[in-house]
Order: C-alpha cells, then sequence, then structure tokens
C-alpha cells in the first residue's frame, strides 16, 4: 500500500510543502473514485481535494501563531512500482507563509490528510532544502512519520543559520571545482599555451614574463565571468539544458583546448573562448543549486557562497599553477611538455565525448578516474614545484636587478661573469640559460 | 516474587477495564523472569532458574545445533548474532527487521541468511526440522503455504522479486536456556519472531500474508531448483482457517452488536500496527500506535459483553494464532488473553466506512477485523491484490501489547522523544541542526504510566 510524503523546503519567509498522496488511498478517505480515472481527478475533483486537505493540515510557530496557506496547487504523478497497488499520485503544492513577525526556523506541523479516514496509512515528512542548515536537496532528512497516533511533527531548525548555509555553501564550490576533474583540465589546457605568442600557426616563443602573467589573468578571468554568468541564470531556473548536452559540451571543450595547446587554433582571442566555454561550465555548475529557487533569498544567499567557493578554489589553483607555468614555459622541454599535456587533455576529452555524447563505455574511464583519485597528491606536488618555481622567480628577479646594477657599474661585464654569480644563487642552472634570448632583455 | 507463576499463566494486569497494559505482568515491579536469570536490569543474580518447562526450548537449541552443524561455520556466523559480538542495540535493531514486503521494497536487509544459501539436502532438511521444531503443525503449514505461495507468484505468474529462496533464518542474541535471544523466520508476508527468556517464549510480534487468498497448486520450484522441498508438493488455500475463525466471530453477532462492533468512519487498506518499528530497534512507534488505540472512543464490541459462545469463537480466533508454536505457550497466552477478556474488543471495518448489515467479506479489499485486547491484538486486513490483481489477499498481525519480544525493545516513555525522527538540519555534514527535531512530547514517546516496557 502506498505511504505519502510530504517534503518541505523552507524558505525565508515561507515554507513550502510537496505532498505526494496516492490516488488510491486519497479516494478511500474521500469516498471518490479517484483511482479509476486519474487524468480528470483535477478538473474534477480539484476543489473538493483543496479544500479537504487545507481542513487537514496546519502549521505553527513556536510561540503556536498559526502560518498562513496560500492556495494550493496540483498536478498528476505516475510512478511505476509493482509493490504499489495503485501508481497514480496527487503533487499537491502548499506554500506555507510564517507569521508576522515570526521566522520560518520553527514549524510544527499538525497533519492527518488520508489517514483521518485510512487509519492504516502513513505519512513519510522529508525536510529536503533548508539552507540555514545546510540542506542542498540532495540529502532529504526524514524529520517524522505521520500516521495513526501521530498527527503531529516538529521541525526544528533553529540552530541553523543564513551564515552557515553560506560557508556550507562556500566549501561545496570548493570541492566542485576541485573535484571536477572535468572543469579543471579544461582551464589547465587553456593555461598551457598562455605564456607563448603564436606565429604562423606554431607556438613560436615565449612572451615576457609580464606578458604571459597579464594572459594568464586575463583568460581564467574570462572563464569565470562567462561561468557566473550561467550559474546565475541557470540556477534561478531560467534555463534548463539537458545536462546530458551539457556534459558532452564541456568534453567538447577540453578537446578544443587542447587541441589550441598543441596548435594554435585561435591565438589572441583565447579569453573569448574562455568566456564561451565558461558560459557551458556554468550550466553544468548550476545542477548543484536545483531546486533552490523557490525562494529569491536563499537562492542569492547559496548562489553566492557556492561561486565565490568555486572562484575562491580557482584563484588558488591559479596562483599554484602559475609560477610553475612562468618557469617551465621559460624551459627548452616546454613545447614538449605543453604538446604531452595537450595530448592526454585530448585523449580525456575523447573519451569522455564517447562516454556523454555517444553512451560508450569509455576507454580512458580508468585513467580518468585515477587522475581524479590522484587529484590530491597532484596538488601537493604541484604546491612543492609552485613554491620552488615561486622561488626561482624570486631569484631571478633578485638577480636581474643586480644583473642592471652591475651592468650599470661594470658596464663590459660579460655573461660567463654573471652566470657564475647565478649559479652561486641558484644550485641547477644558470637562469638567463633558461630564457629564450629575446627574453633576457625583459629581465 | 512471581517469577515462575508469571511465564506459568495468569496475567495480572489483563484485567483491567480501561485496556491499559499499566499493571501487566510485573514488568512494572522489575520481578520479571527476566530479572530472576541475572539479566542487567537489577535483580537477584546469584540463581539462574529456568521460569518454563524446559521441552520445548530444548527441542529448539537441538535443532539449531543440527541445523548450524549442517551449514557449517560459515553460514552460522551469518545466521547467529551471538551477545558478544553485538551490542543490545544492535542486536534490537535486528530483531525489528522484519516487514510483511518482499525483500526489493525494504530499504533494509532482514538479518540471517536466506533459503537459497542452503546448498545440499542435509541442509535443508536440517532447515525444515528447525522450522518444524519453532512451529506447532499448524503453524508450519502457515510456514510452508507461505513459501509455496511465494514460489506461486514468482514462478507461476512470473513476477519479479518473489520465491521461497528470499526467505530468510536469523538467531539474534545467543540460544541458551536461560537467555535472551529470539528465533526469527522472515520474507515476504511472513514474520515468525520467537523470543525466548528463561527457556518461556513469546512469540510476537508475529505477521502473516498471503497472495494469492484462493487456492492454487504449488509450482515446487525451490525444490525442482535446490534439490529439496522446504514444502510439500499440494495445492493450497493458505491462511484460511485463520480468516473464516475471524469472520465466524462476526457472523454469530446479532445484527444490533455488528453494528457496534462496526468501526464507523474507519476504513483500513492495510493492518494498523505492521512493522511500524522496523529497523529502529525501539519499541515507541508501536506504543505511540496502542496508545492512540487506548484512548479512542471507538474500539468496537466488548468480548465481556458477548454471549459464552460468542466469546467461544473468540477464544477460537486468538487459538488460531497461538496455535501456531507449542502448546505450552499457547495455552499460557491463551489463559492470558481469556482473562482479558472484559477490556477486549471485537471490531471490523469496510472499504466504505458504513456499516452494513451482512458480516465482514474477505473478498472485499478494505475488509479488516481484529481483536483488541489488553494484551493480544490481533488483525486482519483483506487488501487489494499486488500480482494478482483484482483479488483481495490477506495481511494479519498477531501482537502482544506487553510481550513482543519479551518486553525488551526500548521505547517507553521519557526515552525516545527521537526515535524515528531525525533532526531537520541533521545532514552528516556535522553541522549546527543536527538532531535538531526530536519532537518533544510528539507520539513517539510512550505516555506516561505506560509502565510496560522494561529500560533496556
Amino acid at each position: 500500500v502506498p505511504p505519502s510524503t510530504v517534503t518541505l523546503d523552507i524558505g525565508r519567509r515561507f515554507v513550502s510543502a510537496t505532498l505526494f498522496l496516492p490516488l488510491s488511498e486519497l479516494g478511500t478517505a474521500l469516498a471518490l473514485p479517484l483511482a479509476g480515472d486519474a487524468s480528470s481527478v483535477p478538473t474534477r475533483y480539484g476543489p473538493t481535494i483543496a479544500e479537504y486537505v487545507r481542513h487537514h493540515m496546519r502549521a505553527k510557530d513556536r510561540l503556536g501563531r498559526a502560518y498562513t496557506l496560500r492556495p494550493l496547487t496540483m498536478d498528476l504523478k505516475h510512478t511505476e512500482n509493482r509493490e504499489w497497488v495503485s501508481n497514480d499520485w496527487l503533487e499537491v503544492h502548499a506554500d506555507f507563509d510564517a507569521p508576522p513577525e515570526s521566522s520560518t526556523d520553527f514549524l510544527e506541523l499538525d497533519y492527518d490528510v488520508i489517514f483521518h479516514r485510512v487509519l492504516s496509512h502513513e505519512v513519510f515528512v522529508y525536510v529536503s532544502h533548508d539552507l540555514r542548515n545546510g540542506l542542498m536537496g540532495d540529502k532529504p532528512q526524514l524529520v517524522g512519520m505521520l500516521g495513526f497516533g501521530s498527527t503531529h511533527v516538529v521541525v526544528d531548525g533553529v540552530r541553523g543559520s543564513w551564515w552557515f548555509g553560506f560557508r556550507r555553501m562556500f566549501s561545496l564550490g570548493m570541492h566542485h571545482i576541485s573535484e571536477g576533474t572535468d572543469h579543471l583540465l579544461f582551464l589547465l589546457e587553456l593555461l598551457l599555451p598562455a605564456p607563448w605568442l603564436a606565429l604562423a600557426g606554431q607556438w613560436r616563443e615565449r612572451k615576457t614574463t609580464a606578458a604571459a602573467f597579464r594572459s594568464i589573468v586575463v583568460i581564467a578571468g574570462g572563464f569565470t565571468l562567462g561561468h557566473c554568468l550561467t550559474l546565475a541564470v541557470a540556477s534561478a531556473g531560467y534555463v534548463h539544458l539537458p545536462s546530458r548536452a551539457v556534459e558532452s559540451a564541456i568534453a567538447i571543450s577540453i578537446l578544443v583546448s587542447s587541441m589550441h595547446a598543441w596548435r594554435p587554433i585561435f591565438p589572441g582571442r583565447e579569453v573569448w573562448i574562455a568566456f564561451a566555454f565558461g558560459l557551458v561550465h556554468g550550466l553544468a555548475f548550476a545542477t548543484v543549486l536545483t531546486g533552490l529557487s523557490f525562494d529569491g533569498i536563499t537562492l542569492a544567499v547559496a548562489l553566492a557562497g557556492f561561486n565565490l567557493g568555486i572562484e575562491w578554489m580557482q584563484l588558488l589553483l591559479i596562483a599554484v599553477v602559475l609560477p610553475i607555468l612562468l618557469v617551465l614555459s621559460a624551459t627548452r622541454a616546454y613545447p614538449v611538455l605543453r604538446n604531452a599535456g595537450a595530448a592526454v587533455g585530448a585523449a580525456c576529452a575523447l573519451g569522455w565525448i564517447a562516454e556523454r555524447g555517444f553512451l560508450l563505455s569509455n576507454p580512458l574511464r580508468a585513467f580518468t578516474d585515477w587522475l581524479a583519485a590522484f587529484t590530491p597528491w597532484a596538488i601537493a606536488t604541484a604546491l612543492g614545484a609552485s613554491g620552488v618555481s615561486l622561488a626561482l622567480l624570486c631569484v631571478r628577479g633578485v638577480v636581474a636587478r643586480q644583473h642592471r646594477s652591475l651592468a650599470l657599474s661594470l658596464r663590459d661585464t660579460d655573461a660567463p661573469a654573471i652566470a657564475g654569480l647565478v649559479q652561486e644563487v641558484t644550485r641547477p642552472r644558470p637562469t638567463t640559460d633558461l630564457l629564450p634570448p629575446r627574453d633576457r632583455e625583459g629581465w | 516474587m512471581m517469577s515462575v507463576a508469571d511465564c506459568g499463566g495468569g496475567d495480572n494486569g489483563a484485567g483491567t477495564a480501561d485496556g491499559s497494559t499499566t499493571s501487566d505482568a510485573g514488568t512494572g515491579d522489575g520481578s520479571t523472569q527476566g530479572d530472576a536469570v541475572g539479566s542487567a536490569d537489577g535483580g537477584d543474580a546469584s540463581t539462574i532458574v529456568a521460569a518454563c518447562d524446559l521441552t520445548y526450548v530444548d527441542a529448539v537449541l537441538a535443532a539449531i545445533t543440527t541445523f548450524e552443524s549442517a551449514i557449517g561455520t560459515t553460514l552460522t556466523a551469518a545466521t547467529e548474532y551471538d551477545d558478544s559480538a553485538n551490542s543490545t542495540t544492535q542486536l534490537d535493531v535486528y530483531k525489528t527487521n522484519w516487514s510483511n514486503l518482499p525483500p526489493g521494497a525494504i530499504s533494509f536487509s532482514r538479518p540471517g541468511i536466506t533459503l537459497s544459501e542452503l546448498s545440499s539436502a542435509n541442509q535443508i532438511n536440517a532447515f525444515n526440522g528447525l522450522v518444524q521444531a519453532a512451529l506447532s503443525s499448524a503453524g508450519y503449514t502457515d510456514f510452508t503455504g507461505v513459501l509455496a505461495a511465494d514460489d506461486y507468484l514468482g514462478y507461476t505468474k512470473n513476477a519479479n522479486g518473489y520465491g521461497a529462496e528470499l526467505y530468510h533464518v536469523a538467531v539474534v542474541g545467543t540460544p541458551s536456556e536461560t537467555g535472551l535471544w529470539t528465533l526469527m523466520f522472515g520474507g515476504h508476508h511472513m514474520a515468525f519472531n520467537v523470543t525466548f527468556n528463561a527457556a518461556c517464549s513469546y512469540p510476537t510480534p508475529h505477521h502473516i500474508g498471503v497472495e494469492p487468498r484462493t487456492q492454487f497448486t504449488s509450482n515446487d520450484h525451490y525444490a525442482s531448483t535446490y534439490g529439496t522441498a522446504v514444502y510439500p508438493s499440494a495445492s493450497y488455500q493458505v491462511l484460511a482457517t485463520k480468516a473464516s475463525a475471524m469472520v465466524a466471530i462476526f457472523s454469530a453477532l446479532s445484527s444490533a452488536e455488528l453494528a457496534s462492533a462496526f468501526l464507523t468512519g474507519q476504513t483500513f487498506n492495510d493492518i494498523l500496527i505492521g512493522p511500524v518499528e522496523a529497523n529502529t530497534g525501539l519499541y515507541s512507534a508501536v506504543t505511540a500506535k496502542f496508545d492512540a488505540i487506548a484512548s479512542s472512543s471507538d474500539r468496537g464490541l466488548l468480548v465481556s459483553s458477548l454471549s459464552s459462545t460468542e466469546q467461544n469463537l473468540v477464544t477460537a480466533t486468538i487459538q488460531e494464532y497461538v496455535g501456531d508454536y507449542d502448546t505450552a505457550t499457547a495455552s499460557r497466552l491463551l489463559a492470558d488473553y481469556e482473562s482479558g477478556y472484559a477490556g477486549t474488543y471485537v471490531a471490523w471495518a469496510n472499504a466504505s466506512g458504513t456499516a452494513t448489515t451482512t458480516p465482514p467479506d474477505v473478498t472485499e479489499s478494505g475488509t479488516y477485523m481484529r481483536i483488541d485486547g489488553p494484551r493480544v491484538w490481533i488483525e486482519i486486513a483483506c487488501q487489494a491484490g499486488i500480482v494478482i490483481q483484482g483479488q483481495s489477499h490477506y495481511h494479519m498481525m498477531f501482537r502482544d501489547k506487553t510481550y513482543d519480544y519479551y518486553n525488551e525493545l526500548s521505547g517507553s516513555a521519557g526515552n525516545d522523544a527521537g526515535t524515528s525522527m531525525v533532526g531537520g538540519g541533521n545532514d552528516g555534514g556535522g553541522p549546527p541542526g543536527d538532531g535538531g527535531g526530536g519532537p518533544p512530547g510528539d507520539g513517539g514517546g510512550g505516555p506516561p504510566g505506560d509502565g510496560g516496557m522494561v529500560d533496556p
């Protein structure tokens, strides 16, 4: 025998309740033949049912003041569960406005819809969204079971807060991007060629460090702007694209940026590509916030927290990767590294395209899973490498300044003397040797 | 004081007219046989006495030994949940893990091993021996009938998720003549939960049901798949005698009595107090319902107001349930329940909620009948068919309001406000809302004065 469920979404000023009522049981309770002809139920019996439901549930705040019930709306639903006598359901939406000067953080629900007549009927009551308590709809909390002998449930969220919800969203945003191998890969592929200049269809030579730095920041900025826009628009419910299409487009974005890292295909317009694909990635981020649009304030706080979490993580990532890129990109080995990175990215992207776009089994599944599992180690390694790179960059800065001052005092000093000096400061190799000739004057 | 007498019969609280369990069986004064054998809840632990005759418990223990040696150590380890390896809380959860539903439709696993794990004639025969030791021949008839019916649903009607091989056997607690432990046979439409304490047995909660309600011929799928039968090849009509015994009560009533036994305006599409405690290890959800029954204005017709012929029909119906177990247990329980007739009601309902002049009709979905006493609770619901649509099928429940699980589950007044309630903000993320909503004062808690439950 199918039970009812009542799902509560806690907004700032109101609580949105969704009642999922089995037509067979509702029909018994009302002595109406509802289960026989489900499709006609809303038109024929809608007002009767609404009137009945309104009289069999009410909500109060902590001081016993009543919430106000707005007009109900209802939809028919159908399930396929062979354990149930009936698989036709009425989904009733009921919004309870908190009493003036009260808050939605505490709610007492009195409820006996159906089971006031059908005594064997059971009702599961869940809280699905409650941002102040970190509930985002993915893990509905059972707050009570109602039925004969228990008509009352208390939903006490008073220990939550908007600040807690915001922090929760912030860390969710951070996790989302740090665990999203595909988002990370796209950004890395895009940044890989950023320190270099394209010339005649080839990555020819390294930009000045300052120019490389600027490129990286601008590209990351474009990506950020793009995904912020669609994240906001999609989570507010204005745009909805099938997730398979979005996920496939993300895989394509990785393929495109990998190809670009191999050979420049859109040199100078990276920021626009980053922006455009940022739009796509934002759509994917928005899936986390699904179902929050029922309440503007809730959505705004969640969106702010989640987005800032994403940006903060991204900023950390770039802060780590940037020095490494700047240093590595100045080595002779960089073209090989860049191409290797491009090849790995393209391979992963193709795997994902096969999997998401064509529902084939991903031949690289094991590898991408490994990559995801490897992420913490990669981060640790990257942090170390980044530290070393940063040190190198600093040393270079110092050396460059000394170079200039030496050059001022000993105008005819030759290179070997400087090289010797550098060797004293850093261990492995004279830094100047790492740089392509053109770039030396930048230092 | 009454550690032996209590077990032998004589429910001193059964006669209370208000139907409460307040003074039942001395659990409130801490002198049950549970204490006499030195369990943890106080009392004199110096002597260990078996309070009931040992014949039944010894037969069951011997059958368990035979079964466990047949299935070997690995399966035994999966069948038996020893006291030493499990907390009381965990054991209690296992004890409540029964349901009327098939395994695919419940969110938890029944404890123990399934009949699909038995792999030789020796093992299957040892299993059959265990069931026969635990149940009377009437109980065994129900048992085999339910298995045959599920094979019928699964392999004659070809419905997924049904079959005799899906039934479980488990021993929760360490079996002994003196200790507290429970033998469970369970599956779709079946929950035999026989709790032993100090050699006495307490065979409730006991759920049994069947689809199809009408006669069918067994397909013997289990025997043909596993090599040995767990039910005889035969034509079955399961639970028919239980249902007709109950119907006979109402058929014998005068039209005025029939009308006054009718629960006007109440309808039941299932039994009222099915596995509401499932997967909690607590009794509070059951207590809440019994309290609501006790305080309801309409419970039906008092048995003590009936003629002796009519009362005999009530007794015969109760006998149908207690009689599924050994004769000592059956006569002990029956005597207790009979002595409570001054507080025992019979009641019935139908799908319309409006009384008819004809007695309950089991072929109609929505037909509901029950016996509701100070301790005894037997209900039969005839509900719409699931696999065989258009035919009603039985769900039945037999509980002892005081001695379900030998009264050892937690859930009495004051210690469980949050039973199945999880706080509004408890999301595993740890934060503020944790446990936010154990509803204070909600029916989850037993009422004051319930007193029937022993603290854990």
